[in-house]
């Protein structure tokens, strides 16, 4: 039988994957603006270690610090996205060096190989709105807040063309991180969270 | 001939027939030595030390049989006990021979002549033939039987044992089968496996193998004879990955002699070497068996933690293991600290020592958390790292648990529930349990020597012991359940776990009280894990649960309009199942056994090798079909049950939930 989408945030042992706790809320916020998918209007928080976790074929995983993940969180993941789970991981640091990102990146890379940069051109851009320049810049690249640099692509661990695991520096956990009020009174135009509409039909139509 | 010559006479031929009988029961002791060393070596290749003794073990034993026979028959010297030895088989002598060899007195010259008389009357001929014959047929029957037993040790075996040196690359025996007009020259083979140097291992060698195993790295001789019966060059060597995608590699065959020989390096992954002789072709499977990276515990800290305060000692204490041999090993940190967006993270070596090849290590170093100038809200992250000797494919690198070390900010208090760390109680309770079942279990294996009394004692015993640590569980609960201060009086989810473990070991402390150890065990291991369940949870639990909001979809819809440009999708395709295919490939090899068994033989032997990496829980058995098979036993039922196994895992692995819509 199938079941409402549910926007999933994994719970890992060490860091912070706490750090942006509205952020299904927003995401799922925008779905709901944008698109007909049958939705649960809230969130889950899973452990990524637990059998629970393989009934969310999407996960959001974000921080700000090192990451080590158990070997139980390990295996798990692993044979999450080989049964065709997908795993957004997004570095809530911006920074292009940072610990979140050098340890995410070094876990990911041990567990599915190299990551990818996933040209701007690719079908992720496309799935719902257009994006002919690739990922949206967000306010936290622009305004010079963090290392002042624009991460102009988001990279994956790629099977052939499709995505399993996509990986963003651009820090939309800070961009979706807001009140939900502050998001809903923004215009379409300018909707930072638009991406995410993407990202997650990207995900469930691969 | 008179009385006396005729007995030593007698006494000659059974001294040399002593003597013959002694020689040749020494020569079948000596042989039947090498005999059996040599089938203790094709079961279990003895390592050389062992082998270095077979020669001298053997000259010992045929010296001892020779000892022990010319002992038993000492007597042969004496005329008397030979005179007695011929009354004993001829009756009618009434003892006449053995008073004219020994008198009791001086016989008179009638009376000599009387009893040389009475010894000339008697046929003596023949008296000794029989037992003589005996003695030397059994000897020399025992000496050919060990002889024919060494005959059919094959040739490289006997040549370790006869001449043992860790180099010696024993040939196989020429071939029996000569007289073929075109002998197959793959058969039989030796394979010389030298481990790669830093392994600190011998090189071995296996005779006629279907499967070599050995570390990525090892060379591997495969070595065969006849290379001067027929075209040198129509030999021919390739090695190929078991699981395809690369065209075979061509490996150069070396003639020497009679002898061929062709070298591989032991890949990384299975690989399948495929041996030619014109017509003639052979399959060995190259089974790498990985260095396996060294296994880190971090015994202290024992888990993750959340400090009130940056104060005190944190000491660090490190187990290391590796199968070959450690490097060197390194304890890290890593310290976070920082806010909002700007993180500061620094990472420093703590401890670090390093291994000269030993398979076990320790490592401690301590944290004064005073000194490191902490802030609330700082994160420490502590792990281990150690790397073993492996210049081939590594060095393999392991790495410990990360334990978190945070100290407490109280601002997270305002969005973020803060749980007590857990009681230290829960994590000595689970070493006593696991204590607790180990002796169990040692009473169980001790029961058919103990007394019933005895085992009824040790059994209430151990009873006690449970029931004192349930009760320190029980205390452990009611500490959480009413929390002083707080005023919190109710379950957590840690005490309702408890509660449960509690509950088993209550009744693993009544099966023991009436000394029922096996239906004990099963609720003590209930017990284990559930404390083993509820130490896990606390890492996550520690810094408590996030609320979730909901979104009013509704509303949110309401002001909905889909107006964007939906792109194409495709659905996506279901992963092939490699098992599935690995089990399609052993029913076709089991459908060609009746009509072409060498067909299936190599058909089983690249499943086997797709086995290693696909459904090593099958490797095993087809491994050892393999080698029946090519005994010429039966492999019909241990094909049957590796098809099982695999059969048992395909088609059954769950999948994620479906889910609906479609924007």
């Amino acid at each position: 039988m199938s079941k409402p989408f549910t926007f999933a945030t994994g719970i890992y042992a060490s860091g912070d994957w706490e750090s942006a706790s509205l952020v299904p809320q927003n995401v799922i916020d925008v779905l709901a603006k944008y698109t007909s998918l049958e939705l649960n209007p809230e969130g889950v928080n899973v452990r990524i270690d637990s059998p629970e976790l393989f009934e969310y074929p999407f996960l959001f995983i974000t921080g700000h610090l090192p990451v080590f993940f158990t070997p139980r969180e390990r295996a798990n993941l692993k044979e999450y996205v080989r049964r065709g789970g997908f795993l957004f991981v997004d570095d809530h640091n911006h920074d292009i060096d940072g610990v979140f990102h050098k340890t995410m990146t070094a876990e990911l890379e041990r567990m599915f190989g190299k990551l990818k940069k996933i040209p701007n051109d690719h079908r992720l851009y496309r799935a719902f709105f257009e994006f002919p320049d690739g990922p949206p810049t967000t306010s936290h690249e622009l305004n010079g807040w963090g290392d002042n640099l624009v991460h102009d692509y988001l990279m994956g661990i790629m099977d052939g063309d499709r995505i399993d695991v996509l990986y963003s520096n651009k820090d939309y956990s800070s961009e979706w991180h807001v009140k939900l009020t502050e998001n809903r009174d923004r215009r379409e135009v300018d909707d930072p969270a638009k991406i995410a509409v993407n990202i997650v039909v990207y995900a469930l139509t691969r | 001939m008179n009385a006396v010559a005729r007995v030593r006479r007698a006494r000659r031929v059974l001294l040399c027939a002593i003597a013959a009988s002694a020689i040749l029961g020494a020569a079948a002791v000596g042989v039947g030595v090498l005999v059996l060393a040599s089938a203790a070596d094709l079961l279990v290749p003895l390592p050389l030390g062992a082998r270095r003794l077979v020669l001298p073990a053997a000259a010992a034993a045929a010296a001892a049989s020779l000892l022990v026979a010319g002992w038993r028959g000492r007597n042969a010297w004496s005329l008397g006990r030979v005179a007695l030895y011929l009354e004993e088989r001829l009756p009618q002598l009434r003892f006449a021979l053995a008073t004219a060899v020994e008198p009791a007195v001086p016989p008179t010259d009638a009376a000599r002549e009387a009893l040389e008389r009475a010894v000339a009357n008697v046929d003596a001929r023949g008296a000794l033939l029989r037992p003589v014959a005996r003695a030397i047929a059994v000897r020399a029957a025992a000496l050919a039987a060990a002889l024919l037993a060494l005959a059919a040790v094959p040739a490289g075996t006997l040549a370790r044992i006869l001449d043992p040196r860790p180099e010696n690359v024993p040939l196989p025996p020429e071939p029996a089968a000569a007289v073929e007009p075109a002998p197959n020259r793959l058969a039989p083979i030796s394979v010389r496996v030298e481990p790669p140097r830093y392994a600190g291992r011998e090189p071995f060698v296996l005779e006629d193998p279907a499967t070599v195993a050995a570390l990525p790295g090892s060379r591997v001789e495969v070595r065969g004879r006849g290379a001067s019966r027929g075209a040198a060059d129509s030999l021919g060597a390739s090695v190929a990955p078991a699981s395809g995608g690369r065209q075979p590699r061509d490996l150069a065959v070396r003639v020497d002699g009679d002898a061929w020989s062709a070298a591989v390096v032991m890949p990384p992954e299975p690989a399948i070497l495929r041996l030619r002789d014109r017509a003639h072709d052979r399959l060995v499977v190259l089974e790498p068996v990985p260095d396996e990276p060294p296994i880190l515990s971090l015994l202290s800290p024992i888990r993750d933690s959340t400090f009130a305060e940056p104060k005190g000692k944190l000491d660090i204490d490190l187990q290391i293991q590796d199968d070959l041999g450690l490097a060197r090993a390194e304890i890290e940190l890593l310290y976070t600290s920082g806010g909002g967006e700007r993180f500061e993270t620094k990472r420093m070596i703590v401890g670090r020592a390093s291994f000269d090849g030993t398979r076990t290590g320790r490592l401690r170093a301590a944290i004064v958390l005073d000194t490191m100038g902490l802030r609330p809200g700082d994160v420490l992250h502590i792990r281990a790292v150690a790397w073993d000797r492996n210049d081939v494919t590594g060095p393999g690198q392991g790495e410990s648990e990360t334990r978190t070390i945070r100290i407490r900010d109280p601002r997270d208090l305002s969005d973020v529930r803060i749980t007590a760390a857990a009681a230290a109680a829960v994590d000595t309770s689970i070493i006593s349990q696991r204590m607790l079942i180990m002796r169990a279990e040692t009473l169980l294996v001790q029961k058919p020597q103990l007394e019933a009394e005895e085992y009824t004692r040790r059994s209430v015993r151990l009873s006690a012991q449970q029931g004192a640590l349930r009760q320190r569980v029980l205390s452990i609960i009611n500490e959480l359940e009413n929390v002083e201060g707080v005023g919190f009086v109710g379950h957590t989810p840690s005490s309702l776990v408890l509660r449960e473990a509690a509950e088993e070991m209550r009744a693993a402390e009544q099966e023991l009280s009436i000394a029922q150890v096996p239906v004990a065990l099963v609720h003590m291991r209930k017990a284990l894990a559930l404390l083993e369940k509820i130490r896990d949870a606390n890492r996550y639990w520690l810094r408590g649960l996030l609320t979730t909001t909901p979104v009013e979809i509704e509303r949110v819809r309401l002001t909905g309009r889909d107006r964007a440009n939906v792109g194409p999708r495709d659905p996506r395709e279901r992963p092939e199942d490699p098992r599935r295919e690995l089990l399609q490939r052993l029913n076709r090899a089991i459908a060609l056994l009746e009509s072409d068994p060498r067909a299936a033989g190599d058909s089983l032997q690249l499943v086997f090798a797709a086995s290693l990496t696909e459904a090593r829980d099958i490797s095993e058995t087809l491994g050892q079909a393999i080698e029946a098979m090519q005994r010429g036993e039966d492999v019909r039922a241990a094909l049957i049950a590796a098809r099982r196994r695999l059969e048992r895992k395909v088609g059954h692995e769950g999948t994620l939930s479906s889910w609906f819509g479609m924007p």
